[in-house]
C-alpha cells in the first residue's frame, strides 16, 4: 500500500479510530492491532512475503531470548551469528543472488573457464533491506547487553513490522523504538497535529517535487544519447531532487504517521543539500542508515581510531557496503566509492567534523564562503547521483562523457520539456521553505509558532492546492527506496 | 478529551476543504465544463461528434437537429450521451461523426470521460463503487480529478506565467493566412498524432459497435457523417484512415461524406480539419438541405 494512494487514505483513519477508541484500554491489544494493520499494509503488495517477516521476527525473538538467558560467550556468539546469517541469508538470496552469479560467470569466462549457470527470476520483497537491518540491530544490541530481550512476542512483532516505517525506514534501533511498545500511550494533541503537518509536507515533497522531477529525469536518463551536456546536467539535477523528495518525503510521512499513534521515530533527513562538506552531508542524509553503519560496522572496525591507513580503509568499507546495500549493481558500489573518495581529504586534513552546526546559525542568509561550500558539495553529490541512477556502468560513463562536451555551456532547450521551467520555479520555492525551516525536524515544523490559526490553515490549504494542481498525480509512482 | 478536540479540528479542516473544493469546482465549471452538461431534450434528432461538430453550434437547430457534439468527444462519450438521450427523451435520428481519426488510439486517451460521467447512470457501470466514484466523486471532487488539476495547471502556465500575453492583444492567425509550408507542417503534426498506430483502438471500435447496436435496438436511424477537411490536410492524409465509416457500411447504415466539400475554400476553416463559425453555419445548411433533398447518401 502506497502512502500516496487512496487505499492508504482509507486505511489510516480506520486504524486510527480502532487504535484510539476501540483498543485504547489495553496496551497489548493496541500492539496487536498494529501487528494486524502492518501485516495487512504489507500484504497489500504481496501477501506471500509476509512469511519472510514472520520468520525473521520469530528467529530474532527466539535468539534474543536465548541471548539473554545464556551466559556462555561461545554459545552467545553462535546465536548471534545464526541470527545474522538468517537475516543476511534472506537478503543475499533475494537481493544479491543474481548479481553474484552473473559476476562469477563473467569472472570465470574472463579467466578462460566459462561456466554455465542460470540466474533465477527472483522478486525482491519490498523493504527487505530495512526490516532486516532493524531486526539485526535488536539481536546485536541484546548480544552486546545494551538491551534486555523482550518476552512479549506481540510487542516485538509490532516493532519489526510497524507499518509507517516498515518498507522504507527510518531504520529504527530497538533501543529507541521497542521500549515505546511497552509504554502506555496517551493521545497527545500537539504531537498528533505535528504529525499531520509532517505528513502533509512529506506528500508535497513526494507528489510535487519527486514525482515531477522523476518524469524529466527518466526522459533524460533513458535517452541520454539524444541530449547535450547542459540538458544532461539538468537531468542529473532533477534526479538529485527526485531522490531527496522521494525518500525524505517518505520519511516525513512515516514519522508523521507514527506520531498519530503516539510513537516518535528518529529524524532521517536534516536538510542535506545545505551541507558544506560531504561529511556533513552524510550526517544529514539517511541518518538512520548512516548511524546504523557507524554503530554496527564502522566503530567495530576501529572507526576513527588507529592509523590513517586504517581510518581510510574503514571509511572505504562503510561507503562500499552502504552502496551495495542500495542494490546489486556495480553502479551503487561506484557511487559508494565515489563518496568515500570525497570523504578522504576531509579525514586526512581532520576537517570531517568541522561543520557540526546547522549552516548560517542566527543568520538569514549564508555567507559567500558558506554558499560556495554548499554549492560545491551539492555539485559533488549531483555527480555521484549519476552513478546511482544509471542503469549500468557503461550508461553512467556515457552519460558523464555526454556532459563534458561544448554543449555543456548552452542553455538547455526547455521547449522539449514542457513544464520544466515551472518545476524549476517550484524547486526554488521548495528550497526557500527548506532553508527557512532548516533548524527544525522538518521544513514547516515551526509553523505551530504562527499565532494566527487562519494564517496557518491558509498555508496548509495552499500546500494542498499546490499538491493538487502541480503534483504528478496521473499515476501512483512508487517510492524509489522500496526497491532497496 | 484531547482526541475529541483533534477530531473536531480535523473535521472542521476537512469541511473547509470541501468548501474550497466546491469553489474550485465552480471555477472549473466556468472554464472547463462550460456547457458540456447542457442538452436540450426537446428534439428527436441529435448530432454526436467531436470538435468537428462543434463549429456547427446552434445552426443545426433550424433543421430540428440538436447539436450534442463536444470538443474531444470519443465514442465512449458519445455512447454515454446516446444512452442518456434514450433514457430521457424519444430519439429518432442520430448523426454520428465517422471521420478518419475517430477510431484512433489517440482519441482513446484524449476523451471527455471525466465530463461525460455527468450523463451516466448506475446501469452504465459494472459496480456501484465505480458508479459513485466516476459519476460523483471524480466529477465533483476537484482533488480527485487529474484532468481538472491539469486544466488549472495549464491555465496558470499558459495564461498567467506567459508574460508575452500580459497586456497585449491576442491574435489568432487564421488558417488561410498561413503559408503553404506552415499549413503542411501543422497538418503533418496532426496526422502523426492521430495515426501513430497502424491499428484502430479496440476500445473505440467496441464502443462504435455498441452505439450501432443501441440504435438498432431502440429503432433509431443512425447516419454517419464525414466532416469537411482542407485540401492541404486531405493531400497529406492520403488514404490514411481507421475506417470508422466502413463499420457503419457493414451494418448497412448511411454515410454522408463531405470531406472534400470545401477543398479550395480555406477561408471556411479555423485550422486544417475544423471549420470556423462561418464555415459551420454554411455547412449546417448544406448538410441538412442535402438530406432533405436526399441528394447525398
Amino acid at each position: 500500500m502506497l502512502f500516496n494512494s487512496l487505499d492508504f487514505a482509507v486505511f489510516l483513519p480506520i486504524v486510527f479510530v480502532l487504535y484510539w477508541f476501540v483498543f485504547k484500554n489495553s496496551l497489548r491489544s493496541q500492539n496487536f492491532l498494529i501487528v494486524i494493520a502492518s501485516y495487512f499494509f504489507y500484504g497489500w503488495w504481496d501477501w506471500r512475503f509476509l512469511a519472510l517477516i514472520v520468520f525473521s521476527t520469530l528467529v530474532d525473538f527466539i535468539v534474543g531470548k536465548q541471548l539473554d538467558k545464556v551466559e556462555d560467550r561461545h554459545i552467545r556468539k553462535c546465536l548471534l551469528v545464526f541470527s545474522i546469517l538468517i537475516n543476511i541469508g534472506f537478503l543475499g538470496f533475494f537481493k544479491y543472488y543474481n548479481f553474484f552469479l552473473d559476476n562469477f560467470i563473467t569472472a570465470f569466462t574472463f579467466m578462460g573457464m566459462p561456466i554455465k549457470a542460470n540466474t533465477l527470476n527472483i522478486i525482491l520483497p519490498v523493504g527487505i533491506s530495512f526490516y532486516t537491518f532493524q531486526t539485526m540491530s535488536y539481536s546485536i544490541d541484546v548480544y552486546r547487553r545494551k538491551l534486555v530481550a523482550t518476552k512479549d512476542l506481540v510487542a516485538f512483532s509490532a516493532f519489526v513490522s510497524f507499518f509507517p516505517q516498515l518498507v522504507a525506514g527510518p531504520i529504527e534501533r530497538a533501543s529507541n523504538l521497542l521500549p515505546q511498545f511497552f509504554e502506555r500511550r496517551k493521545f497527545d494533541y500537539l504531537q498528533a497535529k505535528d504529525g499531520l503537518r509532517q505528513v502533509l509536507w512529506g506528500l508535497f515533497k513526494k507528489i510535487v517535487i519527486a514525482d515531477n522531477c522523476a518524469e524529466f529525469a527518466n526522459t533524460i536518463f533513458n535517452n541520454s544519447s539524444d541530449y547535450g551536456g547542459s540538458t544532461l546536467v539538468l537531468g542529473a539535477v532533477f534526479f538529485t531532487f527526485q531522490i531527496y523528495g522521494d525518500f525524505s518525503g517518505y520519511s516525513d510521512i512515516a514519522i508523521g504517521t507514527s506520531r498519530l499513534f503516539g510513537f516518535n521515530l528518529m529524524q532521517n533527513f536534516a536538510f542535506p543539500y545545505f551541507s558544506r562538506d560531504i561529511a556533513e552531508f552524510w550526517r544529514r542524509w539517511h541518518i538512520s542508515l548512516s548511524t546504523w553503519f557507524r554503530d554496527y560496522l564502522y566503530i567495530p572496525l576501529g572507526g576513527s581510531k588507529g592509523s590513517k591507513g586504517q581510518q581510510i580503509r574503514n571509511i572505504f568499507i562503510i561507503f562500499l557496503v552502504s552502496g551495495f546495500w542500495h542494490g546489486a549493481n556495480w553502479t551503487f558500489i561506484v557511487w559508494g566509492a565515489l563518496n568515500a573518495i570525497y570523504f578522504i581529504p576531509l579525514l586526512l586534513f581532520g576537517t570531517n567534523r568541522k561543520n557540526l552546526e546547522t549552516v548560517a546559525m542566527d543568520k538569514k542568509r549564508p555567507s559567500l564562503r558558506e554558499f560556495s561550500s554548499i554549492l560545491g558539495t551539492f555539485s559533488l553529490t549531483v555527480f555521484a547521483w549519476i552513478f546511482f541512477r544509471a542503469e549500468d556502468m557503461s550508461h553512467a560513463l556515457s552519460y558523464i562523457s555526454g556532459i563534458f562536451t561544448t554543449q555543456l555551456f548552452q542553455v538547455p532547450d526547455f521547449s522539449v520539456f514542457p513544464g520544466a521551467l515551472t518545476l524549476l520555479l517550484l524547486i526554488a520555492g521548495f528550497l526557500l521553505v527548506e532553508w527557512k525551516g532548516r533548524f527544525g525536524q522538518y521544513a514547516i515544523c515551526r509553523m505551530q509558532a504562527i499565532p494566527s490559526k487562519a494564517r496557518r490553515w491558509s498555508i496548509y490549504f495552499l500546500i494542498i492546492l499546490i499538491i493538487d494542481i502541480f503534483g504528478n498525480t496521473s499515476e501512483e509512482i512508487e517510492f524509489i527506496y522500496f526497491h532497496f | 478529551m484531547m482526541i475529541k478536540l483533534f477530531l473536531k479540528q480535523v473535521s472542521i479542516f476537512l469541511l473547509l476543504l470541501v468548501v474550497l473544493n466546491f469553489l474550485l469546482f465552480f471555477l472549473i465549471r466556468g472554464f472547463y465544463i462550460k456547457d458540456y452538461d447542457e442538452v436540450d431534450l426537446g428534439y428527436s434528432e441529435y448530432l454526436l461528434a467531436d470538435s468537428h461538430g462543434t463549429p456547427l453550434g446552434d445552426f443545426t437547430e433550424i433543421h430540428e437537429v440538436h447539436n450534442f457534439s463536444g470538443q474531444s468527444d470519443s465514442y465512449l462519450d458519445m455512447e454515454r450521451k446516446l444512452r442518456y438521450l434514450i433514457r430521457h427523451t424519444t430519439v429518432k435520428k442520430i448523426y454520428l461523426s465517422v471521420d478518419d481519426h475517430t477510431l484512433s488510439p489517440t482519441r482513446e486517451n484524449q476523451n471527455n470521460l471525466d465530463r461525460s460521467a455527468y450523463y451516466t447512470d448506475k446501469e452504465d457501470y459494472s459496480s456501484y463503487k465505480e458508479f459513485i466514484y466516476e459519476k460523483y466523486l471524480r466529477y465533483y471532487c476537484v482533488f480527485l480529478n487529474d484532468r481538472y488539476s491539469l486544466v488549472i495547471k495549464n491555465f496558470l502556465q499558459n495564461e498567467l506565467f506567459d508574460f508575452s500575453k500580459w497586456g497585449g492583444s491576442r491574435s489568432k492567425s487564421s488558417w488561410e493566412d498561413m503559408s503553404a509550408l506552415q499549413q503542411e507542417e501543422i497538418s503533418t503534426d496532426r496526422i502523426n498524432n492521430y495515426f501513430e498506430s497502424t491499428f484502430p483502438s479496440v476500445i473505440m471500435s467496441g464502443s462504435l459497435e455498441r452505439i450501432i447496436a443501441i440504435c438498432k435496438a431502440n429503432d433509431i436511424e443512425l447516419i454517419g457523417l464525414r466532416f469537411p477537411l482542407t485540401k492541404t490536410y486531405l493531400d497529406i492524409l492520403d488514404n490514411e484512415s481507421y475506417n470508422a465509416d466502413s463499420i457503419l457500411t457493414i451494418n448497412n447504415l448511411h454515410i454522408i461524406d463531405f470531406d472534400s466539400l470545401y477543398m479550395e475554400q480555406d477561408y471556411m476553416f479555423r485550422d486544417m480539419d475544423h471549420l470556423d463559425k462561418e464555415g459551420g453555419e454554411k455547412f449546417a445548411d448544406i448538410l441538412f438541405d442535402s438530406l432533405e433533398e436526399k441528394k447525398v447518401y
